[in-house]
């Protein structure tokens, strides 16, 4: 019978394609997750990952220091404290940076409005690059909450090389309740 | 004269049921396999009457929506793991060493193994209907978390599912084995009759799937009795995971559940044609391509889980693709027909019902891969008759065409042409009474699965659930043939038919117990 050892020797093979398949099974789940982090399939990858490399893709770092100071501007009825969690940085322009701000509703109502930016001088404006901003968005503050807003941001390394400072501005507005507290014609 | 003597001593075995426990002779144990699939498809079919006698009118009549429910998941995995795939297993046992010269299959005992390892997980499976909670309720597909919902009978359902894996692995493992190497010297792959090739490249594609099944429902397991969270999100699963693993597997079932059926009306066409197959190496290719195919399309199942617009696209084109080898087997079936001599007997007409309500199935399904309109189809009563389509028509009907076409061969008698004829135009009838009707109601957006239906259906379900009585009791013609023609009849000659070609031909009929224990010469 000389198929019998034949018969043994296929069998075998079949068997170990049966166990394959069978961790294969269990394979998949990581498989799946690693396919979608490859191809960016059903959203898995970080959108903000992507979004600081494609802006660092063709930029060169310059070697010279550029100072960025952040300042901010609330209303006076002091129902929010907004400020940054640092004044000052020291920065290289074409390489993407980040920073907080950070945001304290005082009252014991909730509070939606949002951040409104501004740059001096208004020369650099064009050359700061805003990759991820909590100013893109309405923000809502809970009573007595404190939220940090993230900001990441780049400077152009085409700036002009005369300046040395740029100031980043944030103005917090409070949406005004239109139907509450005011009548059509503006009239509290 | 020792070797009458050992002759004489072959054709002798236990008599009584210890013969049917103990067998590895290949013809027994197909024997069992097919009739394991009658008695399973009356079952499945009595299920299929419980869900049609709901559904003969609208609002709730005689069962209450869990049992409803458990009919519908009940019937699917007893039509498929009971009747479709035991049947062609069976089949396989029977045929393909007969086909390819051989003496036996090539593990006796395992075949041994592989069949009575069914009647147990059926027992287990069906088992579940009298527990506490009903019977497995949520679908055939398992889908989490609702099937983690099934009350005691869960456990029962996993180790009901992980032994028909088991056994159709191990029928699997003995077909390709058998194939690979038992065929008589000279018959080359290439001129191996299609029924040998399609189910050589369906124990492949069986070997490569249910151990991804196994696996699947075994994470199911896990997820519900030791605290894993393979598709829990709360643990940081992932439900929509599963899809993805069982039509993994569910993809590569369905077309293990039709490429046996094209192998066998390969075998008819030409037969009743009396012309050789057209296209044969044509037909060797298509039905690896499908089976190719058949890996690369499984989302198609899933196209409104939220899938990225890349996904949809490639699996909506990926499937389409599988129309163009499926394409190239229909009209080689029809060419072979073309301007031959032709005459209809009642295998012939089952194989020419089959292709061509099979490829009416073909064509729905053509509709639900394109992804826009499968957002209106999906889950509707137009999936039911897409899949009904090319499996009552399709498969059950290519697995009675062979039982008519070899049934002389297996008994030695032949069967009643006129009762054979009267039981494929009362199925032909009633198969199209029963689901044509389910396109329009599911096109005007019938769910699937629901035990009550809004009024504007009322009348085409009553017109299918009568289509699906007269289905159901034409199958009693079936069943009364069979026992009939294996109890006596006008004596078949070897060759049966006037057109067969093939080794099994040249056995008397019935073939002896031991076959081609010296190699046949193949010209």
């Amino acid at each position: 019978m000389n198929y019998k050892s034949l018969n043994i020797k296929t069998t075998k093979k079949l068997i170990f394609v049966c166990f394959t398949m069978f961790l294969f099974s269990f394979a998949l789940i990581p498989l799946y997750n690693i396919i979608c982090d490859v191809t960016g399939l059903n959203g898995n990858t970080s959108n903000l990952k992507e979004k600081i490399e494609s802006y660092s893709e063709n930029k060169n770092i310059s070697s010279e220091k550029l100072n960025i100071q952040f300042i901010s501007h609330q209303s006076n009825d002091k129902k929010l404290s907004f400020k940054p969690s640092e004044f000052e940085m020291s920065i290289s322009p074409g390489k993407v940076y980040s920073t907080l701000y950070i945001a304290t509703n005082k009252t014991g109502e909730t509070i939606i409005g949002q951040a409104v930016p501004s740059v001096s001088p208004n020369e650099a404006s064009k050359y700061l690059k805003k990759i991820e901003c909590f100013c893109f968005e309405e923000q809502t503050f809970k009573p007595g909450e404190i939220v940090k807003l993230p900001l990441y941001f780049a400077i152009d390394e085409k700036l002009p090389n005369r300046i040395k400072t740029v100031t980043l501005s944030y103005s917090f507005f409070e949406k005004i309740n239109v139907s509450k507290k005011t009548n059509f014609k503006g009239e509290k | 004269m020792s070797s009458v003597v050992k002759d004489t001593h072959h054709e002798e075995h236990p008599s009584g049921i210890m013969r049917w426990i103990t067998t590895t002779n290949h013809k027994d144990i197909g024997t069992l396999y097919l009739w394991f699939a009658m008695i399973m498809f009356f079952i499945g079919g009595l299920m299929a009457l419980v869900i049609r006698s709901e559904l003969f009118q609208p609002g709730l009549q005689f069962v209450d929506p869990q049992f409803f429910n458990s009919m519908t998941t009940m019937h699917a995995l007893v039509m498929i793991f009971g009747v479709v795939m035991p049947a062609f297993t069976g089949l396989a046992n029977w045929m393909i060493p007969i086909m390819i010269g051989g003496p036996d299959m090539a593990l006796p005992r395992m075949n041994n193994w592989s069949f009575w390892i069914m009647p147990f997980a059926f027992s287990m499976l069906l088992s579940t209907l009298w527990m506490d909670g009903g019977a497995p309720a949520g679908g055939w597909t398992l889908y989490p978390p609702l099937s983690l919902q099934t009350g005691d009978a869960f456990p029962f359902l996993i180790f009901a599912i992980h032994f028909m894996g088991l056994s159709s692995i191990m029928g699997a493992i003995n077909i390709v084995a058998t194939i690979l190497n038992m065929r008589a010297p000279g018959m080359t792959l290439m001129k191996m009759p299609l029924f040998v090739w399609t189910w050589l490249i369906t124990a492949f594609l069986l070997i490569a799937v249910m151990p991804v099944l196994a696996g699947g429902v075994t994470m199911l397991l896990t997820d519900k009795f030791f605290g894993t969270s393979f598709f829990n999100a709360a643990g940081g699963g992932d439900p929509v995971m599963f899809q993805h693993i069982f039509w993994f597997f569910g993809h590569p079932e369905v077309y293990i559940l039709i490429l046996p059926s094209f192998g066998v009306v390969s075998a008819i066409i030409p037969t009743f044609a009396r012309k050789p197959l057209f296209g044969y190496s044509s037909m060797v290719y298509a039905t690896a391509s499908i089976a190719f195919l058949s890996f690369i399309v499984w989302a198609h199942h899933m196209f409104t889980v939220g899938m990225p617009l890349a996904g949809e696209v490639f699996f909506m084109f990926a499937t389409m693709l599988i129309a163009v080898p499926t394409g190239v087997k229909v009209f080689n079936w029809v060419t072979t027909m073309w301007k031959g001599a032709m005459t209809f007997e009642t295998p012939m007409l089952f194989a020419i019902g089959f292709i061509i309500m099979f490829t009416i199935g073909g064509f729905s399904g053509l509709m639900l891969a394109i992804t826009p309109a499968d957002f209106q189809y999906h889950d509707t009563y137009f999936v039911v008759a897409h899949f009904h389509y090319v499996l009552v028509p399709g498969s059950i009907f290519a697995i009675m065409a062979a039982c008519y076409f070899w049934l002389p061969k297996w008994t030695g008698n032949m069967y009643s042409e006129t009762l054979g004829k009267a039981h494929f135009w009362l199925s032909t009838f009633f198969v199209n009474l029963t689901f044509f009707p389910m396109h329009f109601v599911g096109l005007a957006g019938m769910p699937r699965r629901i035990p009550d239906y809004s009024l504007q259906f009322a009348d085409y379900n009553m017109i299918a659930s009568i289509g699906a009585f007269g289905f159901g009791f034409a199958q009693l013609i079936f069943l009364y043939l069979i026992i009939k023609t294996i109890k006596g009849g006008v004596k078949a000659t070897d060759k049966v038919w006037e057109g067969a070609e093939g080794l099994e031909w040249t056995l008397s009929s019935p073939p002896p117990y031991h076959s081609f224990n010296t190699p046949p010469v193949i010209k």
